[in-house]
This record gives C-alpha cells, sequence and structure tokens, in this order.
C-alpha cells in the first residue's frame, strides 16, 4: 500500500450498513480486504497457518466490534490495529529465539565478484523477506507498517498503540539489522 | 536520522543535518544505506495475490465468521473449513 489513500464512499456505506448489522455489508468487507490484511499478517506471524487463524480472528473480532466503530480512522486502518494487535498476543505468548549479529546477516545466494555481487531484484527481495522476519516482533512491525506498507509514522504509531519516539526508535534499529544483512545486496555507497 | 529519512526535519535542521552528513565518516555512510534500503522495501510487492501464495482467503474467513456465532450471528449456514 502507498501513502494513505481517503476512504471511499463505497468503504463509508459499507461500513455503516454492517455497522446496523448487515451481514452482506460485512461480507463484502471481507471479500475487498481479507487478502490484504492476510498479506500484512503473514509478515508478522512466522508460521503460514498462525496468519491464517490471526486474519479470521480479526475480522471475527471487527465484526463483534463495527457497531462501535466510529469512523475516526479508516476501516482499514482500524482492522490493522485489530490484526496487529492480536498477532502480538499470539506471537508474545513465545519467546523469541535470539540471533547473534553474526547469524542475522543473510548469506547471499551468489558469491561473484565485482559488479556481478549485485544480484537480481528477487534475489534482493528473497533476502529482505528473510532479514524482516528475523526482526524481533517489536521492530518487525513498525518497518513492516512503515517501510513495506507504506502507512504514515502517526498512523503506524498509532496501529501499534506507541508514543511515536519510540515507533521511530524501534523503526530506526530494524532498518540498521536489516540493512546489515542485506548489506551484499544492495548497491555499493557512492561517496566510499 | 529517521527524521531525515521521513523528511519531517524542519528546513533549518534539514540544512543543519546535511551539512554533518557531509563531513561525518559514520553518518554519511549509513544514510546513503538506509536510503537504499527503504527503496528496496518499497519494491517489495503489497498487493494480496503476490503475498499470500495459497489463494485467497476470504472462504476461510468467510467460514470462520459462520463457524464462531457471535451474539450477532453475521453468516449463518456455512460449515467451517480450513484451507489446505
Amino acid at each position: 500500500m502507498s501513502e494513505e489513500s481517503p476512504p471511499t464512499v463505497e468503504d463509508g456505506a459499507l461500513v455503516a450498513r454492517a455497522g446496523a448489522g448487515d451481514h452482506l455489508a460485512f461480507e463484502e468487507l471481507v471479500r475487498v480486504y481479507a487478502d490484504r490484511l492476510h498479506a500484512v499478517i503473514r509478515r508478522l506471524v512466522d508460521d503460514p497457518h498462525e496468519a491464517e487463524e490471526v486474519t479470521q480472528e480479526a475480522f471475527l473480532r471487527a465484526w463483534r466490534g463495527i457497531a462501535m466503530f466510529n469512523g475516526d480512522s479508516q476501516f482499514f486502518t482500524w482492522l490493522y490495529r485489530i490484526g496487529v494487535n492480536e498477532a502480538y498476543r499470539r506471537t508474545s505468548r513465545r519467546r523469541v529465539p535470539q540471533t547473534s549479529l553474526d547469524e542475522r546477516r543473510i548469506e547471499p545466494a551468489d558469491t561473484r565478484p565485482g559488479p556481478l555481487r549485485h544480484l537480481e531484484h528477487d534475489d534482493l527481495r528473497h533476502a529482505l523477506e528473510r532479514a524482516v522476519r528475523r526482526l524481533p516482533p517489536d521492530q518487525r512491525a513498525p518497518l513492516v507498517l512503515r517501510d513495506i506498507e507504506g502507512l504514515r509514522t502517526t498512523e503506524a504509531a498509532a496501529i501499534l498503540g506507541l508514543d511515536e519516539a519510540v515507533f521511530k526508535s524501534r523503526l530506526h534499529r530494524a532498518r540498521l539489522a536489516v540493512r546489515d544483512a542485506v548489506r551484499d545486496y544492495l548497491p555499493e555507497d557512492p561517496g566510499q | 536520522m529517521p527524521d531525515s529519512l521521513d523528511g519531517t526535519l524542519t528546513p533549518r535542521r534539514r540544512a543543519r543535518f546535511a551539512q554533518h552528513v557531509d563531513e561525518c565518516p559514520e553518518c554519511g555512510p549509513m544514510l546513503r544505506g538506509l536510503i537504499g534500503l527503504r527503496v528496496a522495501l518499497r519494491s517489495i510487492p503489497t498487493d494480496a495475490a503476490d503475498s499470500n501464495p495459497d489463494g485467497s482467503i476470504v472462504p476461510a474467513v468467510l467460514e470462520y465468521l459462520c463457524a464462531h456465532p457471535s451474539e450477532r450471528r453475521p453468516m449463518a449456514g456455512r460449515a467451517p473449513r480450513r484451507r489446505g
């Protein structure tokens, strides 16, 4: 998702109808947003089956609470918050395996020297995905919401229930960790 | 550094930071590296089809809602199903 887009008339009408108890309207919201939310949850939860369960539970909670949705934010932002909270609730039950900085470094798939070291786009993407998955949950969510999903800092911090300063600190640590992990895949610093 | 990346520095602070980055042997490479990283992260597709290799989750969500009746009973009449 790029920068936050304005709510659509269709969304507003569907949300209003769903809030009044119209299950067909809510079903339409599921059709519009379930895959998008699932894509975000998959980046936050390692196990695919658990990501599916989190997505399902998020929509159940949304249905139960949609009558209280006051429209202060976009529907999908509100849905994000429910989904991310559910993902946090589940992942926080488990201990995050600690890895050393060396272990976090993603080994490049191609060790050819010189310009060929900078691999094809898909290799970079896969290295990024792996590096993001190795982040601890408290750093992963800020990076996913801000740098991959493209939410504004204020919005992403609100979704995570974080003070903006705390959010920025976690985001910065996440960016440094991912940059270190995929350093060999990124173009060389022209200033060096 | 984060505010610089987000473009939220005031003009005055931006100018001071730019001067610092030009002179600092640590911050310059760090900033350029993080800018490159941000570009790379933004290139990761966020569309659902690319991120959900198992296909749409919509049927599973609808059936989950049906199988977990709340006081509002959103969607009656479907049997629960798990994908895959």
